[in-house]
């Protein structure tokens, strides 16, 4: 149980980077390196972070920080870590991408790299679009939704990655929200514990790309997990974990707070509330059979 | 050739307004040119853009050096940079501000003509957003000249096809008017 | 506009998406920079060996490492060798026209290549300037519907399959005959365009002072900066022209040649590099090589890193060029900070 009294005073990420008020995304990695510590070497491809990072010669993050090609990042930190093993150093490899980066242009690599067992902690901030490059559907943008590529509402449903990890029989597995912190370092610390490729899949609210309240971040976060869009759950060894929202909210509650969900009729609303249920249905059969 | 420069914060609406202003140059029959400044511009960040009319082609390729106008947006922008860079003499700067053009001369310390207009206030007023890309055109067609009301209109309607035209009109013209100088 | 909007996952998805759109007997476009173009070269080469005339929007842009969005010319001259025909646009009329030109070029049954349209990012590709567009009829005159049917399932045919060495002389022969007949055909649509829309554009463009000393040679963004400059120096009584390479594959070396005969010296300002040379200064070089005046060249590199190429800096090079060659001062390549 991580409390607050455990987490470390130092600061990996500082703030007055050049991050959009408030970004999710931030949040995420400031935690997740308090957790992680001094001894981390990250792996980030093009994204917001790129972005964060700052610009020669400046940087925001106190860590060293490698920056790859549009979808290298798994390959580059597949190199980096048999380096780092073969000097005999005990740096950690921290690969950081966004749901672009991870789950298209990335993910012949981050397939690879799961499928080899590499011993990398994989971190993807899912704002649920390429949105460093001015909001552009990627394949995590959820159905329905705006972007200036999908302007109309995405007709496709997102894809669900921390399920097709799953498949790649990796080690650890866990899903995470910006809502919730603690929960978010209990797991990275989690991971860190583990060899072998572990992966991270975080929710992190975007306000310019999901045209809500800059001040409503952490809110929406919360929200997510308790509509069910974004269930919680850990698959550790195989054993899917899920946590169980007490009360259960309507998706509309959700999709009210965000401009890109502007117009969603009650057709396409019904549709999506279905497959919410269904889909976590499904994670509740699992967490009953494998438990 | 009229060059001009625009300074502000990301999500004013500062390169928006570069364009408006040389579409209304367009519309006039003069060459024109616009662009934003590029960095990693993030909401709040600091933006700036710029703009040239002429009668003939433009072949720069460059940022504005020498502004012979520059418009601030922001006036929390003044501490960070140095607005002024570059200046022609008789240029001018026009500032969004509800102080007073002498106010801001001595603060900045300038020899170059001061104009002031309250456009977030005339904006909220007439269209209730504080948005003023397209209220500070006003301003700008009374200090250059370079534009009509009509060419304004057209530029906007061009640009923001869903607006309330009248009441952009309304306050566009309110801060022709409403330009002050020392 | 009836067509379909792909969303691919990658850049090499991207071109592999039009090839196969392009087998399929559509017209198809795609527009790309720097990274994303690198990304594709694998299916560039296939696009342009495989004889498609797919067209491209190349926004120039600085290769990463370091991370820049700037322009730089490096990207989409580093494919030079992919077999697309590259034209280098300096203002947004032209990027314009030149789309509509680049497929009526490409798909001349005696070409049938595809074309990359260039120009610089940002300080053309984000920059608003005065534009004519043309009506959508006139269009449609000038570029009639394309359709074919490679695929075709009355007469099957293997598409792309292997083929041993005695063989593969065919395909290559094939593909040096379409190049050669790719300035013709050019020519002919430039003619065309000139004719349907009053606007023409030389594929090695001249401005500035008739048989001038100095001749500037570049493109793109670095053209238009030039031609500020060659302005001012002319009105100060030198004596300069600029020669804008605006399609650089096929190189108009002919041109270029004939272009050259009288000129004591050419400035080469290339916004490229291959191994700390400027590329335009190695395909110029080559060019000139078959010329039988021997202008003394000098070279620049400038605007690195999406540096803005300020015409005065171009005004101050040509003029410390006159007195070094006055001189006679021997040149390696320059590279330029500012």
């Amino acid at each position: 149980m991580v409390t607050i009294r455990d987490i470390r005073d130092k600061e990996f990420l500082l703030k007055g980077n050049a991050s959009c008020s408030g970004c999710g995304a931030t949040l995420a990695i400031r935690w997740l390196l308090k957790v992680l510590g001094e001894e981390t070497v990250i792996v980030a491809p093009a994204g917001c972070i790129g972005v964060f990072q700052g610009m020669f010669p400046h940087s925001s993050f106190g860590l060293p920080f490698v920056d790859s090609a549009f979808g290298a990042q798994s390959s580059l930190a597949a190199g980096l870590i048999s380096a780092l093993k073969i000097r005999g150093k005990k740096t950690q490899v921290l690969t950081i991408a966004g749901d672009g980066g991870t789950a298209d242009i990335g993910f012949h690599a981050v397939s690879a790299a799961a499928e080899r067992n590499d011993d990398v902690l994989y971190v993807c901030y899912d704002n649920e679009a390429y949105m460093n490059t001015g909001v552009q559907r990627s394949g995590l943008t959820p159905f329905g939704a705006q972007t200036t590529t999908t302007p109309e509402g995405k007709t496709e449903w997102k894809k669900n990655l921390p399920l097709i990890m799953a498949a790649h029989k990796i080690p650890y597995i866990a899903t995470a929200s910006i809502g919730y912190p603690l929960d978010l370092m209990k797991k990275i610390e989690n991971a860190s514990k583990i060899k072998g490729f572990r992966y991270i899949h975080i929710l992190t609210p975007c306000p310019p790309g999901w045209g809500s309240d800059e001040n409503k971040t952490v809110e929406l976060g919360r929200l997510a997990v308790r509509t069910n869009i974004w269930p919680l759950f850990e698959i550790d060894k195989g054993k899917l974990k899920l946590h169980r929202v007490s009360s259960k909210v309507p998706i509309k509650k959700y999709f009210e707070t965000q401009k890109r969900f502007q117009g969603l009729s009650d057709k396409k609303l019904q549709l999506i509330q279905e497959n919410i249920d269904s889909d976590y249905a499904y994670l509740d059969e699992l967490d009953k059979t494998l438990n | 050739m009229v060059e001009i420069r625009f300074h502000g914060r990301g999500g004013q609406g500062v390169a928006t307004a570069a364009e408006l202003f040389a579409r209304s140059a367009a519309y006039e029959g003069k060459s024109v040119q616009s662009t934003p400044v590029f960095g990693a511009e993030r909401r709040g960040a600091l933006v700036s853009s710029y703009a040239r009319v002429s009668q003939d082609m433009i072949w720069l390729r460059e940022p504005v050096d020498k502004p012979n106008i520059v418009v601030v947006f922001d006036t929390t922008v003044l501490k960070e940079i140095n607005v002024l860079d570059g200046i022609t003499p008789g240029g001018h700067i026009i500032i969004n501000t509800s102080k007073k053009p002498s106010e801001l001369k001595e603060q900045l310390k300038t020899k170059v003509e001061v104009h002031t207009v309250d456009a977030t206030r005339i904006a909220v007023d007439f269209t209730k957003r504080p948005m003023i890309n397209t209220v500070i055109l006003g301003a700008l067609s009374q200090v250059t000249k370079l534009f009509t009301m009509d060419s304004i209109k057209r530029a906007v309607i061009y640009r923001f096809p869903k607006t309330d035209i009248e009441a952009t009109m309304k306050a566009i013209d309110t801060s022709k008017k409403s330009v002050l100088v020392t | 506009m009836k067509a379909e909007y792909l969303k691919v996952e990658s850049e090499h998805s991207v071109m592999s998406a039009c090839i196969g759109a392009s087998i399929g007997g559509a017209r198809t476009f795609s527009a790309t920079s720097s990274q994303g173009l690198l990304l594709m070269q694998e299916m560039l080469f296939w696009a342009g060996y495989g004889k498609l005339p797919i067209v491209m929007a190349v926004v120039t842009r600085s290769i990463a490492p370091p991370w820049s969005m700037w322009s730089e010319h490096t990207d989409a001259l580093a494919q030079r060798d992919a077999g697309w025909i590259q034209i280098f646009c300096h203002t947004n009329q032209e990027v314009l026209d030149t789309v509509i030109q680049a497929y009526k070029i490409g798909e001349d049954k005696d070409v049938m290549l595809p074309v990359m349209v260039c120009f610089d990012g940002f300080e053309i590709s984000h920059t608003s300037e005065n534009v004519i567009i043309p009506d959508q009829e006139t269009v449609d005159e000038f570029l009639p519907r394309y359709e074919n049917d490679i695929i075709d399932t009355s007469n099957p045919k293997l598409i792309w399959n292997g083929v041993y060495p005695e063989d593969a002389f065919i395909f290559r022969e094939n593909y040096a005959k379409s190049m050669e007949n790719t300035q013709l055909a050019m020519e002919k649509v430039n003619i065309d365009f000139e004719k349907t829309f009053g606007r023409r554009y030389d594929q090695l463009e001249f401005y500035g002072r008739l048989n001038p000393d100095i001749i500037i040679l570049a493109m793109g963004a670095v053209a238009s900066s030039a031609k500020a400059a060659i302005d001012i120096l002319n009105r100060e009584g030198h004596s300069v022209g600029l020669l804008r390479v605006r399609s650089f594959r096929p190189f108009p070396s002919d041109n270029l040649i004939k272009a050259m005969s009288g000129t004591q010296a050419i400035v080469i300002l290339d916004r490229s590099m291959t191994f700390g040379k400027g590329i335009l200064a190695t395909e110029v070089k080559a060019a000139l090589y078959h010329s039988s005046s021997r202008p003394s060249i000098h070279e620049f590199i400038i605007g690195m890193g999406g540096n803005f190429v300020k015409h005065k800096v171009i005004v101050k090079l040509v003029k410390d060029l006159i007195f070094k060659i006055a001189a006679k001062t021997p040149s390696k390549t320059v590279w330029l900070k500012d």
